[in-house]
């Protein structure tokens, strides 16, 4: 422990950074204490006894603020962080500041026009509207030959006759 | 971020972009740490040599734990302070 220290004391002197750093703590747990999972199921076991990790609200709180900082504990809702939060403003009105940087960032919303051509995809999923776009050409290119007649479309002229037969309609 | 154990380990160096951190957060657990233990000395002296090699002098640690174990309770100012 002692040579992180020095690392730590070292690195500000050869930095000369009169820091001023602030330890805030935010707790975790239980006043109850709960065993700690471990991965292969089970629980972290010392010397054969399952440790109890147990929150010392007190202890943490005094060194939260032996450190210039708040102490928390957990919470479900924002509280925690926002007491947090809270308390560290005021550090950065000093010689640092935070800085709030703003530029463009370009939201492309063209995917909107997709809702002027779902119509358009909608209708062509009718019937109707497939055969009347596939057979629109046909009709113009037909025009000229007189002899056609609609039911040459779909049946050949021994077809027709043979319907006709059937109907009786000699 | 650094996470701690029996050692201390950076996950994220300082950082504006609080959304890599978070989403970092979901894969961290125990067992990912090589040593099991408590020492938030050394995670603290990790936490002010980030500061410090960043350039700040003034920053804010902020140190989730489910408690501090006694040993270390009385080194914790001077790493914060960097008295000793």
């Amino acid at each position: 422990m002692v040579l992180i220290n020095q690392h730590s004391v070292i690195l500000r002197q050869l930095f000369q950074v009169e820091g001023n750093y602030r330890l805030s703590i935010l707790g975790v747990g239980t006043t109850d204490g709960a065993p700690i999972p471990s991965f292969a199921g089970g629980f972290i076991k010392k010397a054969g006894n399952v440790i109890v990790a147990k929150l010392n609200v007190g202890t943490l709180r005094k060194i939260a603020a032996n450190n210039g900082g708040s102490y928390q504990t957990l919470s479900a809702d924002d509280r925690d962080i926002d007491n947090l939060l809270a308390g560290m403003d005021s550090l950065l009105t000093n010689s640092t500041r935070e800085t709030d940087r703003s530029f463009d960032l370009w939201d492309d919303q063209g995917y909107w026009l997709v809702l002027l051509l779902l119509p358009v995809l909608l209708l062509s999923f009718r019937k109707g509207s497939v055969v009347v776009i596939l057979i629109a050409p046909l009709l113009f290119t037909a025009q000229p030959v007189e002899a056609l007649e609609w039911q040459d479309l779909w049946q050949t002229p021994d077809q027709q006759a043979s319907e006709a037969m059937k109907a009786e309609d000699f | 971020m650094i996470v701690y154990g029996g050692d201390s380990h950076t996950v994220s160096p300082l950082t504006e972009d609080s959304n890599t951190i978070m989403s970092m957060v979901p894969v961290l657990e125990p067992n990912l740490m090589p040593e099991t233990g408590s020492n938030v000395e050394e995670g603290l002296a990790s936490a002010i040599d980030l500061a410090v090699s960043g350039g700040y002098q003034q920053a804010d640690i902020l140190l989730i734990t489910d408690g501090i174990d006694k040993s270390a309770l009385s080194n914790i100012a001077p790493i914060i302070s960097g008295r000793r």
